[in-house]
């Protein structure tokens, strides 16, 4: 077979797929309707991923808003509670009795001025405290290198005594009293026994212990109210009487309790003035 | 240079080519309008294209509509060194692939059911020749086929060729070399019996 019969066969088939089969325009038209309904799905796919998108990207915003907002509600709820059960200073906690609208309970709570009044820090939460020890004559070591950069390395070389540092207030100084769970667990303990079934020289006992642990935590003007309570239980009312003595006066816990303890010594003072007579 | 191959209609690539770079751009903006003024201006060569490569007229009908409607992803990728004619040959040939084979096995088996009216030539030797031509194009791999079929049908030059094909100039010409020997062979069976 020659070369020129490649070429007759060439030229037959050019010959035979010359002209237009079909009408072009057929095709033409059927590439650009299915390329602008393509188009179309395309917006349609591109608006919906947008819609998934922004409802992700919303769900995970709210998600990492929501993340520190519930963390920090967390953290001031710690903190409070800290605060309320930690503090000796501070506004003494509810207790499900109080709240019950019990007599005994802590009755309407003391203003934070007058909780001051609560007595001296206890020395174990100071000598506990890191900064407690550098009190105003002293300076801790942080101090003195901080004043040694300030200074700066002609001070060093002059050897010029450091400067006492600026005196500070005792408050700043001074850390919130700490809590040992030992005094709460007394506290817990004797309350439990006060406002449940107990005896009440059990619970006039459980008072003491707490009252022996403690003379500054937040419950001791509560703890001493609830002893005179158990010692009026007892029929021990010169000891009574003399335990309601300060709350009568308002020397507690800026009167803390002193309605009732008027009115208690009005009525052990008939009590006794009948069993006197009788 | 290629001649170009719409020997009949109206062909607007030349008078057009200086406004290609914009229809381009128009292309790669996705504006279906102009695919519409692609499709007027190179349909026909990309129709001839395929018809010669397929031998087949709704299977080449199918392949031009395919490579039309592939062109605005493809142009994404055109890097604007070969002329959009080119780029959409290339196209064709590609697609054109899948539908050789499904046309070389239907015209085997009409032509074991013997010639039929869908046979339109002026004459019977030329149908002969051609029909001889299509059965030894079946028989040839791939890639002989598509560098006979662009050099020696549709008169593309080596380099064009090459383009279309990405491959290079030389290996254009030995497949060049290697598909003709096959069907000068294939055809000289056909006529030695």
């Amino acid at each position: 077979m020659s070369g020129d019969r490649i070429s007759e066969a060439v030229a037959a088939i050019i010959d035979e797929t010359r002209g237009w089969p079909t009408a072009p325009h057929r095709t033409r038209a059927r590439v650009l309707t299915q390329l602008r309904e393509r188009e179309q799905r395309g917006r349609r796919w591109r608006l919906a991923a947008l819609i998934v998108a922004g409802m992700l990207c919303s769900t995970a915003a709210g998600a990492a808003l929501r993340d520190p907002i519930v963390r920090t509600i967390a953290r001031t709820r710690a903190v409070v509670a800290q605060l309320v059960w930690r503090a000796p200073s501070r506004t003494p906690p509810v207790t499900p009795a109080t709240e019950a609208g019990g007599g005994e309970g802590p009755g309407p709570r003391p203003a934070p001025a007058a909780l001051d009044r609560f007595g001296p820090v206890p020395q174990i939460v100071t000598a506990a405290w890191p900064g407690a020890g550098a009190s105003a004559g002293q300076s801790s070591p942080r101090r003195a290198r901080q004043a040694l950069a300030a200074a700066g390395d002609g001070a060093l070389s002059a050897a010029r005594p450091l400067p006492p540092p600026a005196p500070e207030s005792a408050t700043a100084l001074s850390p919130p009293p700490r809590v040992t769970d030992a005094m709460l667990e007394l506290y817990q303990t004797a309350h439990g026994l006060h406002f449940g079934a107990a005896t009440p020289e059990r619970t006039l006992a459980a008072w003491d212990a707490y009252l022996r642990a403690t003379s500054s935590h937040a419950f001791v003007p509560e703890a001493r109210y609830n002893r005179t309570v158990c010692l009026l239980r007892l029929g021990q009312l010169a000891a009574a009487r003399e335990a309601l003595a300060p709350f009568a006066r308002g020397e507690v816990a800026g009167g803390y309790r002193r309605r009732e303890a008027e009115a208690l010594l009005r009525a052990i003072a008939a009590r006794m003035s009948i069993s006197t007579v009788f | 240079m290629a001649k170009s191959p719409v020997a009949d209609g109206l062909d607007l690539a030349p008078a057009l080519a200086g406004e290609e770079p914009t229809l381009v751009r128009r292309l790669r903006l996705g504006d279906a309008d102009a695919v519409g003024e692609a499709y007027d201006l190179h349909h026909g060569a990309v129709r001839a294209m395929a018809r010669r490569l397929v031998g087949d007229d709704a299977a080449a009908e199918d392949v031009v509509h395919d490579a039309f409607l592939a062109l605005p992803r493809a142009i994404r990728r055109f890097r604007g060194e070969a002329a959009l004619r080119t780029l959409l040959i290339s196209i064709a040939l590609n697609l054109g692939r899948h539908h050789v084979r499904a046309v070389a096995r239907r015209r085997a088996a009409l032509e074991r059911l013997g010639p039929g009216p869908a046979v339109d030539v002026d004459s019977l030797e030329s149908g002969v020749l051609a029909r001889s031509l299509w059965r030894a194009l079946d028989a040839l791999p791939w890639r002989h086929r598509a560098v006979f079929v662009l050099c020696d049908v549709e008169q593309y030059q080596s380099n064009e060729a090459a383009t279309v094909l990405g491959i290079s100039e030389g290996t254009v010409r030995s497949r060049l070399h290697h598909a003709r020997r096959k069907l000068r062979a294939a055809l000289g069976e056909e006529e030695s019996p």
